[in-house]
């Protein structure tokens, strides 16, 4: 499942936005978890200096992946 | 001469918001397009109090709801080792494509950074926290999922904050405590919602979260204020005024003949009245209002019109309903008693 996350700077007016074809961990993928299709499973953090979002699996640490985020004036 | 009745009925009567009229009565009026509203009020662990569209009941048991501990008198739902689920059977958010999630929450210790689901409906909708942040994610058409994420929220423990997420056909909104935090625009949403499913609460299994005041509803409104306004049944004390007409000026109004078909909204102090009687149909209402049995000790009342107002009061959770009545009336002689001619001597 795509997803499209829309970070949201409500005092600076600016919105940015990330769409990730596919969010899944390649060390948990194969466990009880899954496919992990939730977003409870992923920490996430995005930068807006630098415009990108890092995201880790929660169960093993691992980095999911770097995206870098596109500027959006919906 | 034999007293007259006079029935109270409703269809000129003039009512505040809140009230609605339905065949010879007059009801509390429900909140428009509730789908889901728990209030988390009942003390047993195994039950919660629900309301859906004007219907009240308490699920309880059966699994519905899992370890969900109800913390002193104000209660709300708090998390435990597992996801607490709801699962509000019968209830139909099939055809609709937009909707309204708000919902108190409070988390007492610092969040690990990871996305937290708050409230989740599979496929359907996700409100959750990340840090300091709030995060929503609604599917558009094509089935993606639109994650809307705050910045610089700056949310703290150990405060209830009010979570609201809009989402309308083409846009998706969230706010909290009633401020605007993020908002996108999406594809046009899922319309298919399902008919019965469950719905996640605290999904993230923080034993430290609560929940309280969950108003779930099937249509955007984009402010939606927490607790009493926005119980099923208002406490805002919504009016009716109805006024009756003897036919005839300086009729006698008799209260202590006023009697309702039922009575028991009455007797339980959800309906109070006030009258005002005149010849002229200006109502004027003043002074406390008054339970049917004070009324009735009013005394008599005079004039071609009685005027009466019913003030509805509920704690929010039950409805009141106003029956058709009547009262009592005769008329007066006001022709003065024919006085003997007084005779004056003439000297």
């Amino acid at each position: 499942m795509k997803k499209k996350f829309v970070f949201v700077d409500q005092g600076a007016g600016r919105k940015f936005q990330v769409l990730i074809e596919q969010l899944s961990c390649p060390v948990c993928i194969e466990d009880e978890l899954g496919d992990l299709p939730d977003l409870s499973r992923f920490r996430g953090n995005f930068d807006f200096d630098s415009r990108i979002f890092q995201i880790d699996c929660v169960n093993c640490g691992r980095r999911i992946g770097d995206y870098l985020a596109q500027e959006t004036g919906d | 001469m034999a007293n007259l009745e006079k029935m109270i009925r409703y269809d000129q009567a003039v009512m505040e918001e809140g009230l609605i009229q339905s065949d010879t009565t007059i009801k509390m009026a429900g909140v428009n397009n509730l789908y889901l509203l728990c209030h988390f009020e009942t003390a047993n662990q195994s039950s919660f109090d629900l309301h859906y569209g004007d219907k009240y009941g308490v699920i309880s048991g059966g699994g519905l709801i899992s370890q969900a501990p109800f913390l002193g008198k104000n209660l709300y739902m708090s998390a435990n080792k597992s996801p607490n689920c709801l699962a509000p059977y019968d209830l139909d958010l099939g055809g609709i494509n937009q909707l309204s999630i708000a919902f108190a929450v409070k988390v007492d210790v610092q969040w690990d950074g990871s996305f937290k689901n708050l409230l989740k409906r599979s496929s359907k909708f996700i409100i959750g926290n990340n840090t300091t942040n709030l995060f929503a994610t609604a599917y558009d058409s094509s089935g993606t999922a639109v994650t809307i994420v705050t910045s610089g929220l700056g949310l703290t423990w150990d405060t209830w904050y009010w979570v609201n997420f809009v989402i309308s056909p083409e846009h998706i909104y969230l706010y909290c405590n009633n401020v605007l935090v993020a908002d996108s625009v999406i594809d046009g949403i899922l319309e298919d919602w399902g008919i019965v499913d469950f719905i996640h609460i605290l999904e993230s299994r923080l034993r430290t979260t609560y929940i309280d005041e969950l108003i779930i509803r099937k249509e955007a409104v984009q402010i939606l204020k927490p607790t009493s306004p926005f119980k099923p049944y208002s406490q805002d004390l919504p009016k009716a005024e109805v006024s009756l007409d003897a036919g005839f000026d300086n009729a006698l109004w008799l209260p202590n003949e006023l009697g309702f078909l039922d009575e028991t909204d009455f007797n339980n102090e959800g309906i109070k009245i006030r009258v005002d009687a005149d010849n002229d149909n200006t109502a004027d209402f003043s002074g406390d209002l008054l339970s049917l049995e004070q009324t009735r000790n009013l005394g008599t009342r005079s004039g071609k019109y009685l005027h009466l107002e019913f003030s509805f009061i509920s704690d929010g959770n039950a409805q009141r309903i106003l029956y058709p009545g009547k009262v009592g009336l005769k008329s007066q002689c006001l022709i003065q008693p024919r006085r003997e001619p007084e005779l004056i001597p003439r000297f």
